[in-house]
């Protein structure tokens, strides 16, 4: 009931979490059309203690953050723009970027926590998402599942007072195609049949990271559940310990 | 813009406000999977004769407009062709091994500034099974945005506009990819949720899914919005198409 706050506080805070869950689904729904640019800009905080963390790892400061979500993935949507023009030229004059692909990622189980101070937010979710796109160099339609969780830290911009994103953490747990194949089984194969091809990756490129990885891994046959990224607990302020993308905990530890 | 400020009353008032939207919508997805359509219209969309005559009920491929289209497509052609399968089935009653599963996630929620009305949108992975003559089930994956505005009248607040913008429609356990990159939308498709939205008062593509989202419909709610205008509705009146469309879904072969 955070009784210790006065009713005021407790009604900012309780505004303030609402506004993480609309801060959260306005990025996955510019995510979902490749328009990290808007996202970035607009939605994240320009800070050097920003961070974006995935199983390769964490980039730290909105140099890299920007550098790894904006020009790492827009080269991608312009090479595939590049290889689709061609054989269907009516995307000629068309935004190359949602033409990659329609990531949603959305939201469900979020547990919220407003600090204390009123100044930030923290903030988990698990996201089945999916990822498909109709056109594609293949000539074939492809819609994939895939399972992640989200861990979310989310201060107030001190410039313009709207709550804004400091760190994100991704956990992907499955990839593969919608209902159509049984992904556990494709590991089992992928583990006992020395002719059978990889799997696929879980980014397109290793990004460049301050903190290399691996953190949390997709799920495999060798590997028991894992556990990085928890619900966020009641917190006063935001602090070196209260936070995701922390390269601190065991779970972060170089694997042997 | 600057922040418009607000009395703790008023504030709570706003954060009220907004769950009640979210709780409609939630219970909304209750009584689809009841197929309790008419009881969804009397109850959850708005009352007032004026306000009814400019509701609307859209989806990839237009609008029904009014109340009384709206309840002849979505309770009385519907109910016609349950009545259909119920019969070519050889059923003792309608709906006997249908299923309507339509969840929301991703809640994006804004309240006007003025109080007066709400804007949301969600995504949703859905399915429907449809029992088949021959004993078996046609599953049917319905993956989409889902839009809405939302009118405070003397009772709570009500649906006014509502759009269900389809992503991905394929049959359960099949692969994506294949089904044809181009699908037919006309009135005529085969296509089984094309079929079903049958011919609306508007007809026109809203959403062509063949460009992913690159059409941006429908776009997410405005952030801090004064008062509900033509200009953003989920309506028709709303819809909005690029500003550049050039070539359309097929064309341009032409070059050589």
């Amino acid at each position: 009931m955070k009784k210790h706050l006065s009713l005021s506080q407790r009604i900012h805070n309780a505004g303030l979490s609402q506004e993480a869950e609309n801060v959260k689904a306005r990025h996955q729904y510019l995510h979902a059309r490749c328009d990290g640019a808007t996202e970035y800009d607009q939605l994240w905080v320009h800070t050097d203690d920003c961070g974006w963390g995935h199983f390769f790892g964490c980039m730290v400061g909105f140099d890299q953050v920007w550098h790894g979500n904006i020009i790492d993935y827009e080269c991608m949507g312009m090479q595939r723009f590049l290889s689709m023009i061609d054989i269907y030229p009516e995307i000629g004059g068309k935004d190359c970027r949602p033409l990659m692909e329609c990531s949603v990622h959305t939201l469900t189980c979020d547990v919220i926590e407003v600090a204390d101070d009123g100044k930030s937010v923290r903030a988990s979710f698990v996201t089945p998402g999916a990822i498909n796109s109709t056109l594609d160099p293949d000539q074939e339609k492809w819609c994939h599942i895939m399972w992640e969780r989200y861990g979310s830290d989310f201060v107030i911009d001190e410039t313009d007072g709207k709550l804004k994103y400091l760190n994100e953490q991704v956990c992907p747990d499955i990839m593969s195609d919608l209902d159509y194949r049984d992904w556990a089984n494709e590991e089992y194969v992928r583990r006992t049949d020395p002719n059978a091809p990889p799997s696929p990756p879980v980014t397109a490129g290793m990004p460049h990271v301050k903190y290399p990885g691996p953190w949390h891994q997709p799920y495999s046959l060798l590997q028991p559940p894992q556990h990085d990224v928890m619900w966020p607990e009641p917190y006063e302020t935001l602090d070196a310990e209260h936070r995701y993308n922390n390269p601190n905990i065991p779970e972060h530890q170089p694997k042997k | 813009m600057e922040q418009k400020k607000f009395t703790d009353e008023e504030q709570i008032r706003r954060i009220w406000d907004v769950e009640d939207v979210k709780t409609l919508m939630h219970k909304r997805v209750f009584l689809q999977t009841g197929d309790r359509r008419a009881e969804e219209l009397a109850t959850m969309w708005v009352s007032d004769p004026e306000l009814q005559k400019t509701a609307s009920y859209g989806s990839n491929w237009g609008y029904y407009v009014g109340m009384d289209e709206i309840t002849k497509y979505y309770v009385t052609n519907h109910a016609a062709a349950l009545e259909e399968q119920a019969k070519a089935n050889g059923a003792a009653e309608i709906n006997l091994g249908n299923m309507y599963a339509h969840p929301l996630t991703t809640g994006l929620v804004e309240l006007a500034l003025d109080g007066k009305t709400a804007k949301g949108i969600w995504y949703t992975i859905g399915n429907e099974a449809m029992a088949l003559s021959d004993g078996t089930s046609h599953v049917q994956w319905m993956l989409g945005k889902v839009a809405a505005d939302f009118v405070r009248e003397a009772d709570g607040w009500k649906i006014w506009h509502l759009v269900v913008s389809i992503d991905v429609d394929c049959e359960a356990g099949h692969n994506y990819g294949e089904y044809p990159v181009y699908e037919d939308w006309s009135a005529n498709s085969s296509n089984p949720v094309r079929k079903e939205f049958g011919t609306p008062t508007v007809e026109m593509l809203t959403h062509d899914v063949t460009f992913n989202w690159w059409d941006d419909y429908p776009p997410m709610p405005p952030k801090n919005y004064e008062t509900f205008t033509d200009e953003i509705s989920y309506g028709p009146e709303g819809y909005k198409p690029p500003e550049v469309v050039g070539m359309r879904a097929g064309e341009g072969r032409n070059y050589q």
